[in-house]
């Protein structure tokens, strides 16, 4: 079983950066018509998303996030030894985007890293793959960077892209004796791999130009209603976790109505499920810890000194998972916008110098 | 289930008058069949019925008989 406890590792701060770029759903109704833009915010709550400006990218949005959470906790560069970015919106084909960050943080080079090529299934994954990590007690301070700009790789001509929205956000994890494990249980179903798919942009398709991800909806829907409730309870089962002792049921942002449906399949009040993709839409891998950050923010949950938190993430791959953590209310979070890019020098055709 | 109850299951999804679903209806006629009643349909079934149905599954759809099948299988 692909599940395990992490030990000594808390949670010091999260902070997601948005494009500084308000979309309104209604702004669409030119494209889309009156009729189905209004359905699609009746069905799926989303009223407005962010989009990333030209140039801007996924990393520029997690640099960002990334540069004022260690400046928030007073951290010393020098002390991160791991970063992780996890996308499915790379700067490049290669090298690795985490590679650049490295670089444009001005870390160390005792410092591992590398990306984690998946989407709405990365925190929980990014989180499981840091803390496994950081069991190597040499490493006391750690970065996990998760971003996507899913308005760019969906078609701009269908309506799956007014389900989707821009963010990057920044989780820093430092080892600490006195706090509480987490566990994780991940899963993967790659026979349903089309079910989330761009063809082409890779390898397999070299003369196929088109990678805006085609998903088939009602197998998604499917999926989530069924394959995630049952990993949750699974969850919730091998760590004997009863409904009272969660403060926080973070799930992706995929969907107001699945997210309803788990929590009522899960017997956990809704009360305790930050909603936030009214505001953002759909973000990816980025679309938990903005839920959680937006919901603190707002007020939206329960105050508390800690809160128990249960979050699910799901999507390509198929790949899903389930963890539990806890967060201390004296955490770093916040939320930023910002216009800014990095300009890497190198110019396309169609690109200018601006 | 009564075939009478899950027709009314089926109205009071797709928003129709009661007695106004027949079994014969062509669902890519019905301007109440769209995306998110496909939707819908999933979640009645996994609710009522306990099943999972997939695109495949509805993609074989022609008829409400088709639904109506489906809950009995």
């Amino acid at each position: 079983m692909a599940s395990g406890k992490l030990r000594n590792l808390s949670i010091r701060g999260i902070i997601c950066a948005l494009p500084d770029n308000k979309v309104l759903t209604v702004s669409r109704e030119n494209v889309f018509g009156k009729e189905t833009v209004d359905k699609i915010i009746e069905s799926t709550g989303i009223t407005s998303t962010y989009r990333v400006l030209p140039r801007q990218t996924a990393s520029d949005l997690c640099f960002h996030a990334a540069e004022n959470l260690i400046k928030k906790l007073n951290w010393n560069k020098e002390d991160i030894g791991i970063l992780i970015f996890t996308s499915h919106a790379p700067d490049y084909k290669r090298p690795a985007t985490a590679c650049v960050l490295q670089g444009r943080l001005g870390f160390s080079q005792d410092c591992m890293a590398f990306d984690i090529g998946l989407g709405c299934s990365g925190f929980v994954y990014g989180m499981s793959v840091i803390g496994s990590i950081m069991q190597n007690p040499d490493i006391k301070k750690g970065l996990l960077l998760m971003g996507d700009m899913s308005s760019v790789s969906t078609d701009p001509d269908t309506t799956n892209n007014l389900l989707f929205g821009d963010c990057g956000a920044a989780v820093a994890i430092e080892r600490n004796e006195e706090c509480e494990d987490i566990d994780f249980l991940l899963k993967t179903d790659g026979t349903r791999y089309q079910s989330l798919l761009a063809v082409g942009g890779g390898y397999r398709h070299q003369n196929n130009h088109n990678d805006y991800c085609y998903m088939d909806g009602n197998n998604v829907f499917s999926f989530s209603i069924s394959d995630v409730v049952k990993t949750i309870k699974e969850f919730m089962d091998s760590w004997d976790i009863c409904t009272e002792d969660i403060d926080m049921l973070a799930l992706h942002q995929a969907n107001s109505l699945i997210m309803k449906n788990i929590a009522k399949k899960c017997k956990i009040s809704l009360d305790k499920v930050p909603i936030s993709i009214n505001h953002y839409g759909n973000t990816s891998s980025s679309s938990i810890p903005l839920a959680i950050v937006d919901s603190l923010l707002r007020n939206n949950i329960q105050k508390k000194e800690k809160y128990r938190v249960i979050a699910s993430g799901y999507g390509l791959g198929l790949s899903w998972g389930v963890m539990n953590f806890v967060l201390e209310s004296s955490m770093k979070v916040g939320m930023l916008y910002t216009k800014t890019y990095f300009d890497d020098g190198h110019y396309g055709e169609g690109e200018e110098n601006v | 289930m009564e075939k009478e109850k899950k027709m009314e299951l089926l109205e009071e999804m797709l928003e129709m008058d009661a007695g106004t679903l027949r079994e014969d209806m062509i669902l890519s006629e019905m301007d109440e069949w769209d995306s998110l009643s496909m939707l819908s349909l999933i979640v009645l079934i996994d609710e009522e019925f306990g099943k999972t149905i997939d695109s495949t599954d509805i993609r074989k759809l022609v008829t409400v008989k088709d639904i109506l099948d489906i809950m009995c299988q």
